[in-house]
């Protein structure tokens, strides 16, 4: 398998040299293929990146200036008042604090689940193995969270969950793609030698799951877990369904909550310096485990 | 597909068919069931029994608080008549048709450009385009309504610099896709544009070398090569961006809130309106209706879309 | 300073709290209602208790906590600064559970809610001030099938223009004492040609926001999406015809701002001097003036409110656009407390003011004739006295204007169907047709 060897950074496809003669006419022509190729990426990397200087300027703009007619793309003058706001006025420490008890809380039972479930499909036989992974696969297609929000609501109800962080959180341990990525990255990542190997030794299946499976996994484990934190830290559609209480709120669902707000007139400036901080934490995550991130799909770790 | 074939051949224990029962195979397996079951009891309590719930909930004229009432076939037969709801499915169509080729095609560019080896900076390039993937759609759509304002919009106090506008981009109707869209884009690209770049460093370079040297130019080998060699990831491709456009929700919940007259409106927003109530007695029969006929319609295309895909690979 | 208004009973229900009940002995307790007794118990044991109450942030009550809470110190207001009705209803679905004490939803909700059965029954309270109390607002907390009020009158959403004399002083126009639409249309031609300031509020988002022009009009005809108990479907009847003729003229006229009221779009608008006049409801004020109006180019000072012009065959010179109610479900576990906090917040001079201080216009008669209500002044309209006006618009808020449950839905849809009318796509009989046939398949679906 092709898993490893590549890195995303440092391997020239051969195809290149093949362009490397280099004749006057040639020359000129790779200059204009260049120019053509950086103009277009600084385009769109300015696309990219546009929303967040949007987002930056507005939570320093007061309130008259961010609607402006015509528009100002640069506070005349920094307030910083708006940060302070999302501070003092909401309890945006708070939401913040909620965030990562649910993101950490889901993600790690995700990675133990799916790792473990995604282990026994790729590596063990048992009668209806082929049958029971179909099954979870083709329940990735089944009908999307809006269509049973007030059947799931009740249900909620019925386990006295409302209100708790619950909801949030173990529902979505165990979801299909994960246990389908897992699998895909145990089965070509770990040598059926070792794991044979731990079995002579007498290892138990868990026994082999904890000691050989699970560490051999981390670079797929860091990727789902990546993924999964952010995919949860930017939910918000059941936290506004089971989360009532002030101090319980997560960060999107406050934010979410407040930009719904008919009385907005007053807080958009607080709004976008929470949409700052709420954006925050999940791209300072990405730049730490960028590297192992995106070398994680690019050797194929999230591919089918 | 690939993953499915493979299942057959990872083998830890040889196959010893003794002429035990079933029942007692089954039984000395224990740990490997005891390991799966996570996945079944959550889904069984968790999206099972709701979606079981939802379906009779189908049958039934309910406003989640007065007795619920069977009325049989009635509210997919309101449903399928409403003319929201054909509004519904021929936007989800027009997305359909906007997003999905360039949720395959954008990726499939930027990621064969970001993998030419002569291009400098294409770390940095591969990672401005990834971070709009780790924020929240709904948090960045606040900025969006915002972008795309009329008057003092941003967008359009750019545009105003080379001569153009002011667009309406919010309320014309031929426009408000367009902010729907472009979020759409921004948000997903980066990733589709990674696992294509895997796709094509895992495409082992001695085929291209070889391509070579039988004289085969650069437009041959990537049609002859490259192009089979990333079917799975187009498939992958397609298959995720038409899942994600069908199941659209974010977006206009937040930029357009279904706007204007109704153009923006998706399914699952429109499902979510009537089901719970956001102008009006909730509608949970006609709202779990719809959803049912949401689900046939996805499965529909998307095994229409694995039909015509598998045709072609095999011709 | 309000205390010689009540009888002694009512002093009792209001709670005077520890001293006063020493003072009328336990005579007293026992003449005082049943409800009311228990109130008076639980003040007596000082039993804490919480209502929690679902209201947006920044809401009239905010005002009105501290001082509920100064006078009856066992009951604490935990202000959920959330409205969500997606939220509300789920609580509903699962048997109140997580069911706020005290909500405050728009009057097609009330009549919903109050049909089904499942709102706290105020007639009481509602009865006891109904002297007191707006008739046109207590007809829409009334529930006809069940011959109830369902919720305690909340804010009156009467509906004027708001002007600024400056831009009209410049533009030569001058508002006379009875004026139609028609007159009001030329005189915005005239402001849009002399000051480039817009007259109307017609966003054609082709929604809820899109059909508020043509319920105004609609309201001033004393038409209705529905007839009284909600039956039968009446937006498309000629008085609907007329309406969307007259949103028609005011689209053609090109004299609107094309942006959704309660949003910062047009606020801007505003602040930038683009607005000179616009049909807005009495909350506006508090809710979109203010905060935008700070400078010259906004029209710090000049800003003042009229009635509606006039309409042919027209019943009213106010229209309405919102406007809420207090109300609880039977889910709660301290219905006294809550109807307390009811009659305090509208019913009574003190919460009255702090609620009419705040900005909305509350429905709480006594408080609408005193010298507090008309004294209430703001820099954007200098030394005008805007709530007299608004005492006028009182009079004439008529109570045919039924908001009974399809009327979100109705508006909405009428809204996303005045698009291609006022294009001229589609003639505005045949819309109005069309739209009305569809609300009519719709309206069955509330039917039971």
């Amino acid at each position: 398998m092709a898993t490893l060897r590549h890195d995303g950074e440092e391997s020239p496809a051969p195809v290149a040299t093949a362009l490397h003669v280099t004749t006057p006419r040639r020359r000129w022509r790779r200059w204009l293929l260049n120019a053509v190729l950086y103009a277009g990426l600084v385009i769109v990397a300015v696309f990219c990146l546009m929303p967040f200087y949007f987002m930056l300027s507005g939570s320093l703009m007061d309130r008259g200036e961010m609607f402006r007619i015509p528009p100002r793309f640069w506070p005349e003058k920094l307030i910083f008042e708006n940060y302070r706001a999302i501070f003092q006025q909401f309890s945006f420490l708070t939401y913040l604090r909620n965030s990562i008890i649910v993101s950490v809380a889901q993600t790690l039972g995700v990675l133990f689940f799916c790792s473990l479930a995604g282990y026994v499909f790729a590596k063990r036989r048992f009668p209806g193995r082929n049958a029971l992974f179909i099954f979870v696969l083709a329940t990735s297609m089944m009908p999307n969270g809006q269509t049973t929000i007030i059947p799931f609501y009740l249900l909620m109800v019925k386990f006295n969950w409302i209100d708790t962080f619950w909801p949030l959180i173990v529902p979505w341990w165990a979801p299909p793609l994960s246990i389908f990525l897992m699998r895909q990255y145990i089965a070509a990542g770990i040598p059926d030698d070792l794991i044979d190997a731990a079995t002579v030794d007498g290892s138990g299946l868990f026994g082999t799951y904890w000691r050989i499976v699970l560490p051999l996994s981390v670079p797929g484990l860091v990727v789902i877990g990546v993924i999964q934190f952010i995919a949860i830290w930017n939910d918000f559609l059941y936290g506004l369904l089971v989360l009532k209480s002030e101090e319980m709120r997560t960060v999107t669902v406050a934010l979410t909550e407040l930009s719904r707000r008919t009385q907005a007139s007053t807080l958009y400036g607080p709004l976008f310096a929470g949409i700052v901080m709420a954006t925050l934490p999940t791209i300072i995550l990405f730049f730490i485990f960028q590297r192992r991130l995106t070398q994680g799909i690019l050797s194929g770790a999230i591919r089918g | 597909m690939e993953h499915v074939e493979r299942l057959q051949v990872s083998p830890i224990e040889r196959p010893r068919r003794r002429s035990r029962g079933r029942l007692a195979e089954i039984a000395r397996h224990w740990p490997e069931y005891l390991c799966i079951a996570p996945f079944f009891v959550i889904f069984a309590v968790f999206f099972a029994y709701p979606i079981g719930w939802a379906f009779v909930l189908s049958f039934q004229r309910w406003d989640g608080i007065t007795e619920a009432r069977w009325v049989g076939l009635d509210n997919y037969r309101f449903v399928l008549n409403d003319p929201v709801t054909h509004r519904v499915f021929t936007n989800i169509i027009r997305y359909l048709l906007i997003l999905v080729p360039l949720g395959v095609f954008l990726p499939l560019a930027f990621g064969a450009i970001l993998n030419l080896p002569f291009l400098r900076f294409r770390g940095v390039f591969r990672t401005i385009l990834f971070i709009p993937v780790v924020t929240s759609l709904v948090v960045v759509g606040i900025v969006w309504r915002l972008l795309f304002g009329t008057a003092n919009g941003w967008l359009n106090g750019l545009l105003a610099h080379v001569g153009l506008g002011p667009y309406n981009w919010l309320k014309d109707p031929a426009l408000a896709q367009i902010p729907i869209v472009s979020l759409t884009i921004w948000g997903t690209v980066g990733f589709s544009t990674l696992i294509v770049l895997g796709g094509l460093q895992a495409i082992d370079q001695d085929l291209y070398d070889s391509a070579r040297v039988d004289g085969a130019s650069g437009w041959q080998t990537f049609w002859h090569i490259t192009l089979p060699l990333m079917r799975p990831v187009i498939v992958f491709l397609l298959i995720t961006s038409t899942i994600g456009v069908i199941t659209l929700f974010s977006q206009p919940y937040v930029v357009t809130r279904g706007g204007p007259a109704n153009h923006t409106l998706t399914p699952l927003l429109h499902i979510y309106n009537i089901g719970i109530g956001t102008s009006g007695a909730p509608r949970i029969g006609d709202a779990t209706a719809l959803s049912f006929l949401l689900t046939a319609f996805m499965l529909v295309v998307v095994f229409a879309q694995l039909w015509l895909v598998r045709r072609r690979g095999e011709e | 300073m309000t205390g010689n208004r009540y009888s002694r009973r009512q002093v009792m229900t209001t709670g005077a709290g520890l001293a006063g009940l020493l003072a009328l002995g336990p005579k007293g307790i026992a003449q005082a209602s049943p409800s009311a007794r228990s109130a008076v118990l639980r003040a007596l044991a000082q039993e804490q208790i919480t209502l929690d109450v679902f209201v947006h942030l920044n809401h009239p009550f905010d005002n009105v906590k501290p001082l509920f809470e100064e006078k009856y110190p066992n009951i604490i207001l935990n202000m959920l600064g959330n409205n969500d009705m997606a939220v509300f209803r789920a609580t509903l679905a699962a048997q109140g559970e997580g069911t706020p004490d005290i909500f405050w939803p728009e009057i097609d909700v009330v009549q919903e809610l109050g049909k089904s059965g499942v709102l706290l029954d105020v007639t009481d309270i509602v009865t006891k001030h109904k002297d007191e109390l707006a008739p046109g607002k207590m007809q829409e907390c009334y529930i006809s099938s069940t011959d109830k009020y369902a919720a305690f009158p909340g804010d009156i959403a009467t509906v004027g223009i708001y002007y600024r004399e400056d831009l009209l002083e410049q533009a030569g126009v001058t508002i006379p004492d009875e004026w139609t639409w028609d007159d009001y249309i030329e005189a915005a031609k005239e402001i849009k040609g002399k000051t480039g300031a817009a007259s109307f509020n017609l966003p054609t988002t082709g929604d809820f926001w899109t059909s508020v022009l043509w319920g105004y009009f609609l309201y001033q005809l004393g038409g209705a999406v529905t007839n009284a108990d909600g039956t039968e479907i009446t937006l498309d009847d000629d008085k609907g015809i007329v309406a969307m003729e007259m949103v028609k003229k005011v689209y053609d006229a090109d004299i609107s701002i094309d942006e959704v009221p309660v949003e910062e779009n047009f606020f801007a608008a505003i602040a930038a001097g683009q607005v000179a006049a616009c049909p807005l409801p009495v909350w506006f004020r508090n809710f979109g003036i203010e905060p935008s109006v700070t400078d010259e180019q906004s029209g710090q000072g000049y800003w003042r409110v009229t009635l509606l012009p006039t309409i042919d065959g027209g019943v009213s010179r106010t229209a309405n656009f919102g406007g809420a109610a207090i109300a609880s479900t039977n889910y709660t576990q301290h219905p006294d407390e809550v109807k307390l906090f009811m009659e305090f917040a509208l019913g009574t001079m003190e919460g009255a003011t702090a609620c009419g201080e705040w900005g909305i216009l509350p429905p709480y008669l006594p408080y609408l004739q005193s010298e507090a209500w008309s004294s209430v002044r703001s820099p954007a309209f200098g030394d005008f006295a805007f709530n007299d006006v608004w005492t006028q618009a009182v009079e004439q808020y008529v109570g045919t204007w039924y908001k009974q449950p399809v009327f979100g839905e109705a508006m909405i849809e009428v809204g996303a169907a005045m698009i291609p009318m006022l294009n001229g796509e589609v003639d505005i009989p045949t819309g109005m047709r069309e739209v009305g046939d569809r609300i009519r398949e719709l309206n069955k679906r509330y039917q039971g």
